[in-house]
């Protein structure tokens, strides 16, 4: 069995990651603080959402965000059910996640649900994103509900 | 993490913010469960025990109820109305104050509701302080900044934003 230090900076790891990915929700329901959600990111990092794009470095994943402040006018970000891996010496993890995000865009409440798979890395001593891949499973109209509509356009 | 606290002080740590989720989700599920009761005799003293004598519950909607005989009415006045909740409390996330007696947590809320008969949504987010007394976390203070109560029928697009409190 690994030792004490070891088991605790284990904890401390999944701890210090859960808290950056919620970080990430609470700044995108603050209407997608663009300058603060970037920060969250590695120099090189990768946004990658499929058919809502792909965005690699600061410059592009901070417009990606600029865009969202735009059409998306009020957003919760439910984190959910997360399992992240960290193996020592502790500066590198991954992570999958639900989310569930109730939102109104351009005037229209919508119900999102989708899930993730991150790579997080440590840069000076705080948890960073290097990669997020968001899996979109639905992007539904309220009143349609996800058999009628499953996917609506996002602009 | 700073390495110069011992493995004794972070374990604590980890411990302490397992402790206060705990507490948070044993809040949601005795409320849900005294809300859903038939027989209903809530809130009941196991689920004000919960609460430090001189807590505060204040939302944007509810107003400010100190004390521990306060919130008994604030939450019988509930009990009056709902008959059905699903607290949801989703994604916490905690701070243990240096002293380790002391600490914060914010956390999402998602909840289902049947109110005067009828469903309702409602969405909040909560910025909590907790204090630890006797060696146990209790309530200190709940702030709910509720961001939509909705009929089901209609959906949220339709309503004002309800102004927000700060932290």
């Amino acid at each position: 069995m690994a030792d004490l230090e070891e088991r605790v900076q284990r904890l401390e790891a999944i701890e210090g990651i859960r808290r950056l990915k919620i970080r990430y929700a609470q700044l995108c329901d603050a209407n997608y603080d663009p300058p603060g959600l970037t920060a969250l990111f590695t120099e090189d990092a990768v946004w990658d959402g499929g058919d809502l794009g792909r965005y690699e470095g600061h410059d592009q994943i901070r417009g990606f965000w600029e865009g969202a402040s735009k059409s998306f006018t009020f957003a919760l970000h439910y984190m959910i059910g997360h399992t992240i891996d960290v193996d020592p010496p502790f500066t590198s993890g991954t992570g999958h996640w639900y989310i569930w995000e109730p939102a109104t865009v351009n005037g229209r409440a919508v119900f999102l649900g989708a899930t993730y798979d991150d790579v997080y890395q440590k840069v000076g001593g705080e948890w960073r994103f290097k990669q997020v891949n968001a899996n979109l499973h639905f992007f539904t109209p309220y009143e349609d509900g996800w058999v009628k509509t499953p996917m609506m356009p996002m602009d | 993490m700073p390495s110069e606290r011992t493995v004794e002080q972070r374990l604590q740590r980890l411990e302490d913010i397992a402790a206060v989720r705990q507490l948070k989700h044993t809040y949601a599920k005795l409320m849900d469960a005294g809300l859903c009761h038939e027989n209903k005799a809530w809130p009941d003293d196991r689920f004000l025990a919960l609460f430090a004598d001189d807590a505060i519950w204040e939302s944007n909607v509810h107003g400010r109820h100190e004390g521990r005989e306060a919130l008994r009415a604030l939450f019988a006045g509930w009990a009056a109305r709902i008959t059905f909740a699903k607290h949801h409390t989703i994604a916490p996330s905690i701070d243990i104050a240096p002293s380790g007696a002391e600490a914060s947590g914010h956390w999402y809320t998602w909840e289902t509701i049947t109110a005067d008969g009828q469903p309702i949504w409602l969405a909040a987010t909560y910025n909590d302080d907790f204090v630890k007394r006797d060696r146990r976390w209790l309530i200190k203070h709940v702030r709910s900044n509720i961001q939509f109560r909705s009929p089901y029928h209609q959906g949220w697009a339709a309503e004002a934003p309800l102004p927000q409190m700060g932290a």
